[in-house]
């Protein structure tokens, strides 16, 4: 999904191009085809693919997923809020580390390439 | 009823039906018209979903306008004296409260963005925005960076962004309440909207795209005590892993959109060869009779 997001219409090839670890081909098809039955992603025939799209923004995908989450009568929403707070201050932490890990090996790149 | 009022009335009424059947349309199309965007040019993508957005206000503003409007004033005599009936009376209600939410959301979100406190690179201002940038922005940022931070900016005050988020929070809802298809297609707006402001920056060049991206980090880390302000635009708005994906790694550049110009256009045309035709003005002074017996 966070590739799908990112990119757009992707075919399952160019998932697997970008993908971090190495997967097969066929692991990442029946993956994306599950995401498209659980409703969280669109697809189109293009050529003899399919070419996949998110049925809904991450930000839609988050807020339903909270909504879910409070909508649970058995949790105390001031818990859950509590440790929601701290969870996205910690993710948000490491997402800004990963992004700039990215930048610096794409800098590299740019560097060796001009060499 | 006098003849003003009568004029008000139909006017509000007509103008809600039209918008009514413009907006269930394009809520049935926003889906389909932000998979078209999806393989555009993030600029024509902007452009597509504002278009998409403004059609049903600006459909039934020019139908009421230009053939309403007219057609009451050129056939309906000054002396008849006939009441509106219940159904006209609602449905220019209608109008008039959907109206009256739409101002009252702009004005609000005038009142909010006035405090600029807080914001560490935005863009602030309607008419004549300005760039912000805090000390600890100047401090924290390289030069190249900082270059880059105000180009995305001001790619945003070229494009008027302020004043199409105002517009979009001034034009009408599909009922009282409900944005429809509306929503998403402003959201999605938003999306491309800085994915273009974020094209103009880098020109292409693989230097600036780098140097935006950390920009970009950098400012993040800042983190903003900023109020919700819906009218100012920040640098770090929107998905912040998807705007460093797409400058680390531009995609090949999407198709420009050549259709809505041209639908546009014709549709210009058409409209423009309807409402010269006096069959036309009575037979929309024939629904207009109907609608207020």
């Amino acid at each position: 999904m966070e590739l799908v997001w990112a990119r757009g219409e992707s075919s399952v090839r160019e998932v697997v191009d970008r993908l971090q670890r190495p997967l097969a081909y066929t692991t990442v098809m029946t993956t994306l085809d599950r995401l498209y039955k659980k409703g969280l992603l669109d697809r189109r025939k293009a050529d003899r693919a399919f070419v996949y799209s998110p049925r809904m923004t991450r930000v839609e995908w988050e807020q339903k997923l909270v909504a879910g989450l409070l909508a649970d009568r058995g949790r105390s929403s001031e818990l859950l809020i509590s440790c929601l707070v701290d969870a996205v201050g910690e993710r948000d932490a490491s997402l800004l580390d990963d992004l700039e890990r990215k930048i610096r090996q794409k800098r590299r790149e740019l560097e060796r390439q001009k060499k | 009823m006098s003849y003003g009022s009568k004029l008000a009335c139909l006017s509000l009424a007509a103008f809600f039906i039209v918008h009514y059947a413009a907006a269930m349309a394009a809520t049935i199309a926003a889906p389909l018209a932000i998979r078209m965007a999806g393989r555009m040019r993030a600029s024509a993508a902007a452009r597509f979903l504002l278009t998409v957005r403004f059609a049903p206000a600006a459909i039934a503003l020019l139908l009421v306008a230009a053939l309403c409007v007219p057609s009451y004033l050129s056939f309906e005599p000054q002396a008849a004296a006939e009441q509106a009936s219940t159904l006209c009376l609602l449905l220019a209600l209608l109008c008039a409260s959907v109206w009256a939410i739409s101002l009252a959301r702009g004005a609000r979100a005038i009142w909010r963005s006035r405090d600029l406190r807080g914001f560490t690179v935005a863009l602030a201002g309607l008419l004549r925005p300005r760039v912000l940038v805090s000390p600890e922005v100047r401090r924290a940022l390289s030069p190249e960076e900082l270059a880059a931070a105000l180009r995305h900016e001001q790619a945003h005050a070229a494009s008027h962004d302020n004043l199409k988020r105002l517009l979009m929070l001034l034009a009408p809802d599909l009922f009282p309440f409900f944005r429809g298809g509306f929503a998403n297609l402003e959201r999605t707006w938003k999306k491309f909207a800085e994915w273009s402001a974020d094209d103009r920056a880098v020109n292409g060049d693989a230097e600036r795209s780098l140097a935006l991206a950390s920009a970009l980090v950098r400012v993040a880390r800042l983190g903003s005590a900023a109020p919700a302000a819906p009218l100012v635009t920040c640098l770090t708005d929107g998905d912040l892993a998807a705007r460093i994906d797409r400058l680390l790694h531009p995609a090949p550049d999407g198709r420009p959109d050549r259709w809505t110009p041209v639908v546009c256009a014709l549709g210009g045309i058409a409209f423009a060869a309807a409402i010269l035709q006096p069959a036309v003005w009575a037979g929309v002074y024939e629904i207009l009779e109907r609608l207020i017996r």
